[in-house]
Formats: structure tokens, sequence, C-alpha cells
């Protein structure tokens, strides 16, 4: 029963979705929220903020389980709030611009429904090792956890259909990890979240129709981070997630401060005449995944989006085998 | 594939070392009985087994960004200069 609903959910969110994506466009479109797609020669201009169909369509079809189904609805009252949160913050980033050291503070507070629900477990379950116990230390990593995987979700959008294609590869590794660990919550939870962000990556694939702004890429950052800390999948997590901690990593250390794109000192990335991507060759430049993949030389911009999606994938291989030793350990 | 190989290995070797460092912390730092575990208050030993392990994964984070740094400019400095014929 409980999988034949949530197969249902999740088509409920894909299709809903799928269906509000051109409408949030439009109305986007028709209030001048639009970015322009730099890595095109012709500099198009493409509607921003378009994420906010995913939240929508998330929180219908979480909405739409817990109606038929009450066995987890502390769960999902938590992870709902948090990404409502996520996207709120996103929001008015995306309207006003917040500072580069305010927006990962403010994501902190995506925590707050988890903690205050009690939503965690702090005995996390670790490869090789079995379950540990936290019970000082876990609270505290909530909040940092949320930020972490927002922020770095937020800065893996560099070419078209780069978020939302990883994120439905980690989605994927995570829903095959519960699965196998038997993490019902986190069964429904990653499937719930899977629809619609494929949803959204019909349209924001190469060459991109829409745009997700903060408000998607925040969200869906956040969904991921509730989702592990939730299904009690903190590892898995991590790992799933490799390649979109590399990039974020590397740009802070490169930087050597938070920014925000628009204060950029120099883009990793220049485009050719060809309308080839290739490395920025000057040394002050950020160190992005997208500046070392353009490192070896110039590529088409969905070839550098295909790299992404393998390298996410590899690692979303190793997050299933570290689901498995995880599985041998708690055996 | 050009110049994205490494990028795998660096993966797997960040990967390999995160379930080798796991069991190091969890398996080793925090479940050893230490000689002063029984004259020390436990909230002290406690902190003191939390920044150890804290220092290692921060460790452990900074050979992840000097390995991935090395291989960036490593690549950057194998591709032909802008206008040389290869």
């Amino acid at each position: 029963m409980q999988m034949e609903l949530t197969a249902a959910g999740s088509a409920a969110g894909f299709a809903l979705t799928l269906l509000l994506v051109p409408k949030v466009a439009a109305y986007m479109q028709r209030k001048g929220m639009v970015g322009v797609d730099v890595h095109k020669l012709g500099r198009p201009e493409v509607p921003e903020m378009v994420g906010l169909a995913i939240v929508l369509g998330l929180v219908a079809s979480v909405a739409l389980v817990t109606v038929v189904c009450r066995t987890y609805a502390t769960e999902f009252l938590a992870f709902t709030s948090a990404v409502l949160i996520a996207a709120a913050i996103g929001a008015v980033d995306d309207l006003k611009g917040l500072g580069p050291k305010t927006k990962p503070l403010l994501m902190t507070l995506s925590s707050v429904p988890i903690l205050l629900l009690g939503t965690y477990n702090p005995h996390p379950v670790l490869p090789f090792v079995g379950a540990t116990r936290l019970t000082i230390v876990y609270p505290l990593l909530v909040p940092l956890a949320m930020a972490v995987t927002a922020n770095a979700m937020n800065m893996a959008d560099p070419v078209n259909g780069a978020m939302s294609g990883t994120s439905a590869i980690i989605l994927a590794a995570l829903l095959v990890a519960s699965l196998l660990l038997g993490r019902d919550n986190a069964v429904v939870l990653s499937a719930l979240t899977l629809g619609p962000v494929l949803a959204f990556f019909w349209y924001n694939r190469y060459p991109s129709r829409v745009f997700s702004g903060d408000v998607g890429s925040l969200s869906v950052g956040t969904a991921l981070g509730a989702l592990v800390v939730i299904g009690q999948l903190e590892v898995v997590g991590i790992v799933a997630m490799m390649p979109q901690i590399m990039n974020a990593f590397c740009i802070l250390s490169s930087a050597g401060r938070l920014f925000e794109h628009s204060t950029m000192p120099d883009r990793p990335v220049r485009l050719l005449p060809d309308g080839r991507l290739d490395a920025n060759l000057k040394p002050e430049a950020p160190i992005t995944l997208t500046r070392i993949i353009l490192a070896g030389g110039p590529k088409r911009e969905y070839e550098v989006a295909h790299e992404l999606f393998r390298l996410t994938l590899f690692s979303a291989l190793l997050a299933v085998l570290t689901a498995l030793a995880m599985w041998g350990s708690s055996r | 594939m050009r110049g994205v190989t490494g990028l795998y290995a660096i993966l797997l070797l960040v990967w390999s070392s995160m379930m080798l460092g796991l069991c190091v912390v969890f398996g080793v730092i925090l479940a050893a009985r230490v000689p002063f575990d029984e004259t020390t208050p436990p909230g002290l030993v406690g902190a003191f087994r939390v920044i150890l392990g804290a220092a290692l994964g921060i460790l452990w984070l900074y050979s992840w960004k000097r390995l991935t740094d090395a291989y960036f400019r490593r690549v950057i400095r194998s591709r032909p200069k802008e206008g040389e014929v290869t």
C-alpha cells in the first residue's frame, strides 16, 4: 500500500510540476524576472525563479501522501516546513539579494522545524562501524548540514540543467540507499522529491527554457539536507554529494571568502567565439568544478553538463556501496 | 574524458579515505579507553575526543582541497599555450 501511495505521490508531483513550470515561467517573464544565459553567444533571456514550481509540486505531493497515510506526518511536516523556509529565503534572495554571509546564515533556519519536532536520530549508523552515539553534537550539526547542502546545490548550477540533473541523480541514489536500509520515511521523501525535480529537469536541461533561481536551488538543497537527517542517511548523503561539496569547497577556498555571483572578481569560465566554453586561464579566477572540467581544453556547454552528470553518477554509485556497507554493519 | 579522468580518481580516493577515517574516528578514537578516563570528568574526555575527531575531519577536507588544486594546476600547465600549434 505504502509503495503504491509513494509511486502515486511521486507521479502526481511530477505531473503537477510539468504543468506548473510553463505557467510560472510565463508569469516570471511578464514580471520581468529573467536571467541572461551567459554561456550562449546570443545571450538569450530566460525566465528566472521557476524553481518555485518544484516547491509547489513537492509540497502538494507530500500533502497528498500525508492526507492518505498519517504514518510519517511529523517527519513530513518537518520536511515541508524546512523546504518552505528555504524557498522563502531563496525568493527574498532572488528579488532583493541577500549578502554573501547573510544567505548561508539564514539557511540554518531551515533546520528549526527538524530540531523543534525532533525528527532526527542522534545515533547515526556508519559504514563498518554501526550505530554511534552523538547525543550532544548531533543537534548542533543539523543547522550546519542544512546550510551546507542548500548552499552546495545553490553553487552547483553553473551550466544548463546541472542543478536539476545532478539533484535527480543524488535523489535516485538516496532512494536506492533508503530501500536497501529499510528507511521507509526516506523512501517516501526521496521519491516525492524526485518527481518534481525530474519534471523541472525536462525544461531546465540544455538548452534551458527556464532557470530555477535561488528559490529552486536552495529548496532542493534543503530537501536533500532534510532528507538525509530525517532518514538517517548522513554518510550516504555526503558521498552522493561529493562533486557538489568539492565544487563549493573549491570556490570558497580559492576565493578565500564568501561572495555573490554578481561580485565575483573574475568568472571561472569564458565563452569562446565558436560558442564553446573554456577555463579562465587567469590565476586569480576562482577554481570551480566546471573550471577543472574545462582545464584540459574547451567543451560545448552540454558536454560540461554531461560530465557533471557522470561525476555525480559515479558518486551516487559510491553512495549505494556505502549504504551496502551500512546494511552489512547494522546486521 | 580528457582532463577529467583524474577527478574520478580523486573522488574514489576521497571516498576510501572517508570510510577509513570514519572507522578510525568512531571505531578507535571515540570508542577507545584512555588512561585519563577515570580521573577526568566525562564531559571533558568527550569534548577532547570530539575535538580530535573534528581535527581529523578538517585535515581530510584540507587534503581533499590540496589534491584538487594540484590536479587542476597540473592539467592547466599541460595544455598547449593559446596560439601554440600542436
